[in-house]
């Protein structure tokens, strides 16, 4: 059957069908024009003539006789079929919706002669047993409109390039005869450069083959690689839980050439950095299950309802169990309905409100009243009884950090990281198990618990008859000339140690909740009513507007309840109290109370943080597959915001520096610095990662020490020490340093989470922008990194996005390739909402040119493989790894000191590993990419499986998938476990888990269980012969193993709550005490006053930026607090260019006001109106509605700016997206590494792309409008 | 006649193949304009004007064109289901009901995209043959060119195929010539198909009507209850 499929054409081109090829097309068309040699932009096509004369889409049917000469039609009435079987399917096939939603949710695909007709909620998940409400079935409208994506006429069904970059690159590919000599020639001229670059966003795609596309790539990547070194080459994937392979299908690629891989919850602004902070875990939550036995719920800043759709269904009905359910939210919101008790606090002040109730919780439940479960739990579970130093400021004290076993004398191991309490036995300094001193070393073995043993630690030294009192200054922010705020005289009790002076960590809580003790010196409040002090609820009032009555009334509900359930109080927090500046200290402020009441590590209370938040369950698995930490190690990973801060030029744009932020009781750190400054600070002391890392190609780095004759770390600390290296994010403008290559897919980077969009259209793509803002007064300009006067624009040489929708980011890239949906490819789901993995399968074959992600990087994994051949070989590559969590690197920087500071001189005499970035060098043969990706290799059975610090080797799950994979034969795999299909990568995932192999999961508490000397194994005991396979997956949603991969346990059936194993089984958190954190002593976080949770106001642009309107003919305008919550009728961007949902509210892109706002400006319900500020403008229509509180503003966050959005009066462009109006601050708090829990992990720490503090200036626009 | 035009429109409505392009540009005449000559004046003239444009644009604006157009443009769908079903339920059992008018002229489904030979994998073959959806107006025309029964199934869906032109003439394309010609050769439209388009192509295509039954009684919704809740809550509601 000959077919001319448009774009496949061109295989036909044979001898036997010599169709006309690029050139012949050209020359075959004298009425073409002579500018039209590039007629080779189109496939060759079948001979016109041969098209005409014959059927194209259909083959007679009927059966031929054997001479034929006669056809054979059998039947006739098969037509009444149709209606027969109208309600009845060929199949029904189990799958799910990827990547951008944390509902994981398995869904029925049904299909009739093979077209998907709809889909239904599963209704199969595993039984929560009999106490407690199902899951089944799990759903909401926008997954039960997905199945429209299939066939949507605006689907992206073929590989697209935009026009001009592929008219260059057949003419210079045709020319030279070798792609990537292709690559470099038009990458090299800067006007050929200019002019597809500056295309992007402004159409001009024509269509193209895969064989084509992926050769283009890989050149691409090869290039990049041999000229500027791979971690040039970045990608940009996130969210992986919720379609695990199709995510490690791109990051393996990546990791085995040594690109750079760009985490995506730090950037999104969802992770919540108390968590590590806090805890020393990026984020374990409990599964909505777990919500119905929590007998007081407090919302605050998640809208369940909207967000948590197909989990809310608990919520409602632990009300009928008595539940009470409080909701703080400024706006009469959606979960606002559900509340008991509805705490409308301004959007911000969250803080300030935690504070209050954390005083009368305080007060009344640990200095009027002594509660025994309270006490013992805070004694136990947190750093609370641990002893701080304080230091001379001034007239008073302040703290500095936390007394350790080397301050009492001790030279042995760990000792500078083993903290020291009080004991009431002895009266005495005593050092417990479980501090980060027990977890590495050999004497640590089998001591890293949290059994005190006879140690009886002492949780105030107030009123003791050795000690005494001194005044304590501590930072308050809602005063004062700058964002550091002002200080607040209190006291607290010490006793002395050897020559130092020391107090609880309690007693600095006490003195930081301004709970007065008789005695102490210093100001303290005269009762609850007392606002002229902070910390008090009628001080919480007047910046909250929450009446004071009503924040003790909760606070003392929380804790009671607290104190009768023994801890099942919880606190379910998400967006709107995460996505701040300062979200850490809010975050901090609400985790005080859930330690305090004991609620934390207990079903049905402690923390609920639900933004983004997820769990790849099988995640040893995972990683192994994801990372090829299988083939070599480590990956690149970065920190998403500091890469696009860096390299979108948005710290070019400042109007304030770090030093704004610190508190005048600080020792002045960061005068004369800017946040640029400290991230480059920070990628020097190995505490955050940075890649690009060098301003050399690291491949040519190894080839340079090789000549030199000494090894590469060596000889990089040399050039570094010698200043003729430098890192890159020391001069990022510097040609050499941009990052050239971005592959996007599962993601539309552009429309959804580009804080800061209008930046990355001017310098990461080089296209027009609406950017607002000057750059950075010369008073503002680094002190160490390097300004060019002139910024680049158009860094990016090639934007790939795998899509199968047209979104943002597919307009603004060069090349589009069609992406198989979730309803066309296997894949594993899982989420930390429920406790089950599932499975993605196809429904139908990825129709038209599209494929799975999995495919697509195979293809360009083998292009590149075979132009690595002749262009790079096998070549030495040093990653510079920053110091990482749940290693030794931890201890790297004791005390939370800053060692460019001891040194005296910047940086001298940098050691990798300790002052520096560890240098690591990596053998890449990357002809031998695709064989590799295509196999598991060696290391899983030699340095086996690490997870949160927990290593060991999986031996019989590799058997078991040479068994089940197959294996290669031939090449650099010859022998290993095949990895060559989607469901392979699957098989492997599940095989090298414990949450899915309990033999697995057995050997890793084995592991643990040296370390800690507490009994763990009888947690997957009861399945320790279980192994969940794929095809598992694919009958049944599957109940998960209890693994240490987390923290939680549903050993018994019973609901995953984190943190239980610790509390249960005396396991350490992963901190510097091993206890969960109320202080925390990091010179920096000292510096910013945060070594105690406090309020701090969000940041005052009214002040940085001053006047934002245009005052333009006296048009009226109004400035405002700008919110972009998440949309009822999206996720994210996905499902908000559906018609359906399109249609359940306005359609396109909408800002809510408040009516008084409204009438301020003039403008009625759906009036148009524009939003502006310096990074950008917005164009689209109001919601008037009394939902929202005066000053504040929402406009819901991802709507891609091509869909209704009409152009600008003040930009003339199109109005922008959501994130036109954001911009990237960096909180320098998040860079700290080095140091217990302050140590970098991949998406566990890092700045926060956050967006909550901007405000934008709205006046109402012509009401003509124009596309 | 009827055969050649809708044959001649099916080539020109996929995207342009350098073949194709090459023969419209054949000064000596082409087959295509050939082709398009015998037929009658209705439809030779819009396929002449077309095939003028398509010899004398180079062929990079002629892709461009097309992507635009018929990929990244809602209105100008080729999958002619969409104008009457939208994104809506509906729609898979319309396509089904072309697949069905195919299989009664005797042609069976071929193998879907991704699985030459025919050899369907896990996933069963999805389209019929060439990899594309049943309502694809190329494949409908292809259909309409071998089977009289192809005629008819056009004449079921002329409103759909009117609305497409009004969208590709609104859109100041081309390729509304093509469409036109084809109009030619079928019946004009009745006076529901008028109703039709006048509906859809006010309002676009449909929207999803299960599940979204009102809550409260209709007077409530439509906000004619105004003594019920205060002003302003009843404009939001009439909205």
């Amino acid at each position: 059957m000959a077919k001319a499929v448009p774009g496949r054409a061109s295989d036909q081109a044979g001898p036997d069908n010599p169709g006309p090829g690029p050139d012949d097309a050209g020359r075959a068309a004298p009425g073409g024009r002579g500018g039209d040699l590039l007629a080779p932009l189109l496939p060759a096509g079948e001979p016109v003539e041969q098209l005409l004369r014959k059927a194209q889409y259909f083959v007679p049917g009927g059966a031929p006789s054997p001479d034929f000469r006669e056809v054979h039609r059998i039947g006739g009435r098969g037509a009444e079929a149709f209606y027969r079987e109208r309600w009845h399917h060929d199949k029904v096939v189990r799958s799910t919706h990827g990547v951008n939603c944390t509902g994981s949710c398995s869904w029925k695909v049904y299909v009739k002669d093979g077209i998907i007709t709809w889909e239904t909620q599963q209704t199969d998940y595993p039984s929560t047993g009999p106490d407690s409400p199902e899951y089944e079935p799990r759903g909401c409208p926008r997954g039960a409109s997905f199945s429209w994506y299939t066939y949507s006429p605006s689907r992206v069904r073929y590989p697209y390039v935009r026009g001009e970059l592929l008219q260059f690159w057949r003419e210079a590919k045709a020319r030279l005869g070798d792609p990537v000599r292709a690559w470099a020639e038009i990458t090299g001229d800067p006007e050929k450069s200019a002019r597809y670059k500056q295309a992007r966003g402004k159409g001009g795609f024509v269509r193209s083959t895969w064989d084509e596309v992926t050769e283009l790539i890989a050149a691409a990547h090869v290039h990049t690689v041999r000229e500027y070194g791979p971690d040039r080459v970045a990608g940009f994937s996130p969210i992986p839980a919720m379609s695990q392979v199709s995510y490690a299908a791109g990051t393996r690629f990546l990791s085995l050439i040594g690109g750079t891989i760009l985490s995506f919850y730090d950037w999104y602004a969802d992770l919540p950095p108390a968590s590590p902070q806090v805890f020393g875990d990026q984020t374990d939550v409990p599964e909505s299950g777990d919500w119905w036995n929590s007998s007081y719920l407090i919302l605050w800043g998640t809208n369940l309802p909207i967000t948590r759709t197909p989990d809310a269904h608990f919520m409602t009905e632990a009300r009928y169990r008595g539940q009470k359910v409080v909701v703080v939210s400024p706006d009469y919101s959606d979960h606002t309905k559900f509340a008991d008790d509805w705490l409308a606090a301004a959007p911000g002040t969250d803080g300030a409100l935690a504070m209050a109730m954390g005083h009368v919780i305080l007060t009344e439940f640990f200095r009027d009243r002594r509660v025994p479960y309270f006490a013992d739990y805070v004694r136990t579970y947190t750093d609370a009884p641990f002893l701080v130093t304080l230091r001379e400021h001034g007239e008073a004290y302040v703290p500095d950090r936390f007394l350790t076993a080397a301050d009492l004398g001790d030279t042995g191991e760990g000792a500078r990281h083993k903290t020291a309490v009080l004991d009431a036995a002895t009266g005495g300094p005593a050092i417990p198990n479980g501090s980060l001193g027990f977890r590495f070393g050999e004497a640590g073995l089998g001591r890293w618990n949290l059994r005190l043993g006879d140690i009886d630690p002492v949780l105030t030294l107030h009123g003791r008859p050795d000690g005494s009192a001194v005044p304590l200054d501590l930072p308050r922010f809602d005063t004062g000339a700058t964002e550091g705020g002002t200080s607040v005289r209190r006291g607290v009790p010490v006793i002395r140690i050897g020559d130092r002076l020391v107090t609880t960590v309690f007693d600095l809580l006490m003195a930081q909740y301004a709970v007065p003790r008789d005695g102490l010196p210093g100001e303290w409040p005269a009762g609850y009513d007392d606002a002229a002090t902070p910390g008090t609820p009628a001080w919480q009032e007047a910046i909250t507007s929450v009446p004071a009555a009503a924040a003790a009334r909760v606070a003392r509900e929380f804790a009671r309840n607290a104190e009768l359930s023994r801890g099942r109080s919880m606190i379910a927090m998400g967006a709107g109290t995460n996505h701040w500046f300062h979200s850490d200290e809010i975050y901090r402020t609400f985790l005080t109370l859930i330690m305090l009441c004991g609620c934390q590590g207990v079903n049905g209370g402690g923390w609920a943080h639900y933004v983004g938040q997820e769990k790849v369950r099988p995640l040893a698995g995972w990683q192994q597959m994801a990372f090829a930490l299988d083939w070599q190690r480590p990956p690149r990973h970065m920190t998403g915001t500091s890469f696009f801060y860096t390299h979108t030029g948005q710290w070019r744009y400042e109007t304030f520096g770090p030093d704004e932020l610190a508190s005048p009781l600080g020792r002045g750190l960061f005068a004369g610095q800017t946040f640029a400054d400290c991230l480059a600070r920070a990628s020097r002391l190995g505490w955050t990662p940075s890649h690009p890392a060098f301003g050399r190609n690291p491949l040519d780095l190894c080839d340079e020490a090789a000549r030199a004759g000494v090894p590469v770390a060596d000889y990089l600390v040399g050039e570094l020490a010698g200043g003729r290296l430098r890192f890159a994010a020391e001069d990022p403008d510097d040609p050499a340093n941009w990052p050239r290559v971005l592959t996007v897919w599962r993601a539309n980077l552009l429309g959804s989470s580009g804080k800061g969009m209008e930046y990355f259209m001017r310098h990461l793509l080089g296209t027009h922008d609406a950017v607002r803002a000057q750059e950075s007064p010369e008073t503002l300009r680094p002190a160490e990194v390097i300004w060019r006067d002139e910024a680049p624009r158009g860094k990016l040489d090639l934007l790939t996005a795998i899509d199968f929708r047209m979104t943002s980011t597919c307009t603004f890239a060069d090349v589009v390739l069609p992406a198989a949906t979730w309803y066309e490819k296997h894949d594993l789901s899982s989420t930390d909402m429920h406790p089950f993995v599932h499975s993605f399968n196809p429904a139908i074959a990825p129709p038209w040119e599209t494929r799975t992600d999995f495919d697509a990087f195979t293809a360009i994994a083998r292009d590149f493989s075979r132009l690595a051949a002749t262009h790079l070989g096998t070549r030495t590559d040093v990653v510079a790894v920053p110091l990482t969590h749940d290693t030794p690197d931890e201890l790297a920087q004791p005390g939370g000191r800053v060692p460019d500071l001891l040194a005296g001189s910047p940086d001298a005499a940098p050691v990798p590993g300790v002052t520096m970035p560890r240098l690591v060098t990596i053998e890449r043969d990357y002809p031998a990419t695709a064989a590799k990706m295509a196999a598991l290799g060696p290391l899983t059975e030699t340095l086996g499986s690490s997870v949160k610090g927990v290593t060991w080797v999986p031996g019989h799950a590799v058997d078991y998938l040479r068994r089940a994979n197959g294996t290669v034969r031939g090449g650099v795999a010859d022998g290993r476990p095949a990895l060559t299909r989607d469901v392979h990568l699957a098989e492997a995932i599940l095989a090298l888990s414990g949450t899915t192999n309990g033999e697995v999961a057995l050997q890793a508490w084995q592991e643990l269980e040296k370390r800690t000397g507490v009994e763990l194994t009888d947690l997957a005991a009861e399945r320790a012969g279980d192994r969940i396979t794929f095809a598992d997956t694919q009958v049944q949603p599957r109940a998960v193993i209890t693994s240490p991969e987390w923290s939680g346990s549903e050993t018994g059936g019973r609901r995953y709550s984190p943190f239980v194993v610790n509390v249960e089984r005396m396991k350490p958190w992963h901190t510097l005490t091993g206890r969960m954190h109320f202080f925390l002593d990091h010179d920096w976080m000292a510096e910013y006053g945060e070594g105690l949770p406090a309020y701090r106001p969000p940041l005052d642009y009214r002040r940085h930026l001053g006047e934002l309107g245009l005052a333009q003919d006296g048009r009226p305008e109004i400035t405002v607090r700008y919110l972009t919550p998440h949309s009822k009728w999206s996720i994210h961007s996905e499902y908000q260019d559906n018609l359906h949902m399109l249609r359940l509210f306005r359609g396109g892109p909408v800002i809510w006001m408040s009516p008084a706002d409204a009438a301020a400006i003039g403008a009625a319900d759906n009036d148009w109106i524009e939003a502006w500020n310096r990074n950008g403008v917005v164009t689209c229509r109001a919601v008037v509605s009394h939902r929202m509180p005066r000053g504040t503003v929402y406009m819901y966050h991802a709507k891609d700016r091509h869909l209704m959005t009409p152009k600008s009066e003040i930009s003339g462009w199109h109005g922008g997206s959501d994130n036109s109006l954001t911009r990237l601050v960096i909180k320098p708090t998040h860079l700290i590494g080095g140091y217990a829990q302050f140590s970098y992990a991949f998406n566990y720490y890092g700045p926060t792309g956050n967006q909550r503090d901007e405000i934008a200036v709205i006046r109402k626009r012509s009401q003509e409008v124009e596309f | 006649m009827t055969a050649g035009a809708f044959k001649l429109a099916s080539v020109l409505l996929q995207y342009p193949t350098a073949a194709v392009l090459a023969d419209a540009r054949d000064a000596g005449g082409g087959v295509l304009a050939a082709e398009a000559a015998r037929l009658p004046r209705s439809s030779a003239v819009p396929l002449g004007r077309f095939l003028g444009w398509l010899g004398s644009t180079p062929s990079a604006d002629v892709a461009r064109h097309y992507v635009d157009t018929f990929d990244l443009r809602r209105r100008c769908s080729l999958y002619l289901t969409y104008y009457r079903y939208g994104d809506t339920r509906k729609r898979g059992m319309a396509m089904l009901g072309y697949l069905t008018a195919y299989r009664a002229a005797g042609f069976e489904p071929g193998p879907g995209p991704g699985e030459a030979g025919g050899t369907a994998g896990g996933a069963a073959g999805t389209m019929v043959a060439g990899g594309e959806l049943p309502d694809y107006l190329p494949l409908v025309l292809d259909f309409a060119a071998l089977d009289p029964q192809g005629a008819r199934l056009l004449r079921a869906h002329r409103a759909d195929l009117e609305l497409l032109l009004r969208a590709l003439r609104e859109a100041r394309s081309p390729y509304a010539d093509v469409v036109e010609a084809v109009g030619a050769h079928l019946p004009g439209l009745r006076r529901s198909d008028q109703a039709l388009v006048r509906r859809f192509w006010e309002s676009g295509p449909p929207a999803e009507e299960v599940g979204q039954e009102p809550f409260a009684p209709p007077e409530y919704l439509a906000g004619r209850r105004a003594d019920i809740f205060p002003t302003e809550m009843s404009l939001e509601a009439s909205r």
